[in-house]
């Protein structure tokens, strides 16, 4: 059996956006985490770390530790404070860099609410907006480099 | 310099790219597993556990009670390195074969552009293209080394090349055979993409009247010497693979850079095509025009492009158009190939070498042509390709609860949700810890689909058994000394229930917390009633 290694640190972030800003909403999230059960309020006042931003209907929160290989997470929400809390998510999240994040859209369906994994998507900016850039910006770097090659012919065929 | 300093200096070249494209593999030894995805535990477990497997791929330190058969293996060619190299670390081998490997492809796709009349460095951009390509850096990350242990298919496709022509010999034919015989034990669509550029490549050849009977023949049965036996073995593994889900819809897409995203949830699968391997085979018809056999190479890189698109198009309409792929889901085992996009191995190859051929026409005009392409392909492969940016490593070894000796029942629970892929997750987790602990497991590490997998059944007759005091007796009758629990991937209450129920069978399990994960090891007392 090998020594065990100083296990690398983890910082999740986990955002759950909503369509709609509900005034006395609580978001809670609870982890099993190396043998330790966390549990953690997601905020929506800017104080949620992470970049949150005040009412702006996308709740933050933060846990830290020692990496874990797999990480059961459970998401409920709670319509004022004192209400039931509404599970909503659960599921194994596998981190695999030092700060990784967990993305959550809250959806109020006929069955009532639940949540659902999304692609990351920083704030003010819609993920597939993002990859479309991306992929454009390398079509873009594709015609540069055709346009280069072109190029290179052309003034060989005029040194020639 | 001269062409034989250039198959050295090429060689080292390739050699210093390779490392750079696979960092940090090169230094990390056994102390990391490099690459991002679960796969990659369980190829790291298949070059633990290939050297002792028996005849027929018979396993009897995991599929437990009765042990797995390993029948139809991806990669016999990775089975056969890891007994080779058995005497050392299987995560050192992993790390070293992910440099090697794409050393040794990039240095023969080098090589193949320089038979097509390259001379370095134009030459390089073959290797580059090939060795470096986005397929390449998915394998990496993914944790399918041995994709990356591909010379073979270059040697088929110089080989057949110049077997095709008119002035081909029978050793070209035998070599192209070789070649062919090699990639399809290697990997499979290593062996169907080279089928591929045999077919493309001899029909052009046969279309203009210059294939001879004495190399094509020579290459025909060769190919049958390998592929007959292979077929027959893999079609006839007892353990057939059902095949439900329909192969997915690629679109061009696919040959763009990667993006974070891919990474994330797409398996870092892209067959991205450097843009100036693009640039430079679409100026192939104004750049190579008086050079011989060029058609046809890229005619066979055209139809892998092709394939590699799947079997058909789906537009954001939803209109579906079938694609010449949508052929192979017809013929026996056809359905197998469920990764089509892995084709562009072979555009990637022949428009490569062709891409350099045509660097090495432009450099013929403007000496620094070559190096300004070059340059160009640093940005594609660093920039847009990400490489070596996108690698991750992992912390090698097992949990220290897990010390001790006997047959192991990992108990673990099925999901019933959406995470559709956290079984295949679990079950390379479970046998990558056996590399490192060693014991016998009842998990069949291989078999993508769990109700193949003995430990599912295993975990549910014990969970039956434990809840009426029966789990000793229980783990007993089937050879288990110990039961190893995951208790963090449990719900609340079950998690409760089973650390109840199993702390009947012993009363001061083993509990660790390091390498990730929290175990809790039961180990059953010999004296507590007889074993069977």
């Amino acid at each position: 059996m090998s020594e065990a290694p100083a296990a690398p640190p983890l910082r999740l972030t986990v955002r759950l956006s909503a369509d709609a800003v509900v005034p006395g909403r609580v978001v809670e999230v609870e982890a099993q985490w190396l043998g330790e059960a966390r549990r953690l309020s997601l905020r929506d006042d800017g104080a949620g770390g992470g970049g949150d931003l005040p009412a702006d209907g996308i709740f933050v929160g933060e846990l830290r530790g020692a990496r874990p290989s797999l990480l059961p997470i459970a998401v409920a929400v709670r319509a004022a404070p004192e209400a039931e809390a509404a599970p909503v998510w659960s599921g194994v999240f596998r981190p695999m860099v030092e700060e990784d994040q967990l993305h959550l859209r809250l959806i109020d369906g006929p069955g009532g609410l639940r949540a659902a994994e999304t692609l990351a998507a920083p704030l003010g900016e819609r993920a597939d907006a993002r990859e479309a850039a991306w992929t454009a910006a390398g079509f873009g770097w594709a015609l540069f480099v055709l346009g280069v090659c072109v190029g290179l012919a052309l003034l060989g065929r005029e040194r020639a | 310099m001269s062409p034989r300093q250039e198959v050295w200096v090429g060689g080292v070249v390739m050699l210093l790219a390779a490392v750079i494209f696979t960092q940090p593999a090169a230094w990390s030894g056994s102390g990391a597993l490099v690459g991002r995805h679960f796969d990659l535990q369980g190829t790291v477990w298949l070059i633990s556990a290939a050297p002792r497997f028996g005849p027929g791929g018979l396993d009897l330190l995991s599929g437990l009670p009765e042990g797995a058969r390993y029948a139809r293996l991806d990669s016999w060619t990775l089975a056969a390195l890891a007994r080779a190299l058995s005497w050392l670390d299987p995560v050192r081998v992993h790390n070293a074969l992910q440099v090697l490997g794409v050393w040794l492809s990039a240095w023969a796709a080098e090589r193949f552009a320089a038979a097509l009349g390259a001379r370095a460095p134009a030459s390089w951009l073959a290797g580059l293209s090939y060795g470096m390509s986005g397929l390449a850096a998915s394998a990496l990350l993914e944790g399918h080394v041995y994709h990356l242990l591909d010379p073979f298919l270059p040697l088929c496709a110089w080989a057949w090349w110049r077997a095709s022509r008119l002035d081909g010999r029978a050793i070209h034919g035998a070599l192209a055979a070789l070649g062919f015989g090699a990639a399809l034990l290697t990997t499979a669509y290593h062996g169907v993409v080279a089928a591929v550029l045999v077919v493309v490549i001899g029909a052009a050849s046969l279309w203009r009247r210059e294939l001879r009977a004495v190399p094509a023949g020579v290459a025909a049965l060769g190919a049958l010497a390998f592929g007959l036996p292979y077929v027959f073995v893999f079609l006839g593994a007892p353990d057939e693979v059902a095949v439900s889900a329909p192969v997915p819809a690629a679109g061009l897409l696919a040959f763009t850079p990667p993006s974070a995203e891919l990474d994330r949830i797409g398996h870092s699968l892209s067959a991205h095509l450097p843009a100036t391997t693009l640039a430079l085979a679409s100026l192939c018809p104004f750049l190579l025009r008086e050079h011989l056999g060029w058609r046809r190479l890229w005619l066979a890189g055209a139809a892998c492009a092709v394939l590699a698109l799947g079997p058909s198009l789906s537009p954001p309409q939803g209109a579906v158009a079938a694609l010449p792929a949508a052929a192979l889901q017809l013929i026996e085992g056809g359905a197998l190939l469920r990764f089509p996009v892995r084709f562009a191995w072979g555009c990637s190859l022949l428009w490569g070498a062709l891409a350099a051929r045509a660097a090495m026409a432009l450099g013929a005009r403007l000496p620094a042509a070559p190096f300004v392409l070059i340059a160009l392909m640093v940005v594609d492969l660093g920039y847009w390709g990400g490489m070596p940016g996108r690698q991750r490593s992992q912390p090698a070894g097992a949990p220290s609860a897990y010390a001790g000796e006997g047959p192991v029942l990992d108990l673990l629970p099925e999901h019933m949700g959406r995470q559709d892929e956290l079984s295949a997750q679990l079950q390379a987790l479970v046998c990558s810890y056996q590399v490192w602990h060693r014991r016998p497991i009842a998990d069949d590490c291989v078999t993508p689909f769990p109700d193949r997998n003995p430990r599912i059944a295993l975990s549910r007759g014990l969970v039956a058994a434990a809840a009426r005091g029966e789990g000793a007796a229980y783990l007993r009758a089937r050879g288990f000394v110990a039961v190893a629990l995951h208790p963090d991937l449990f719900a609340a209450g079950d998690r409760a229930r089973l650390l109840t129920q199993l702390g009947a069978l012993d009363p001061a399990p083993a509990i660790s917390l390091d390498h990730g994960e929290k175990i809790v090891v039961y180990t059953i007392s010999s004296d507590r009633g007889p074993r069977p």
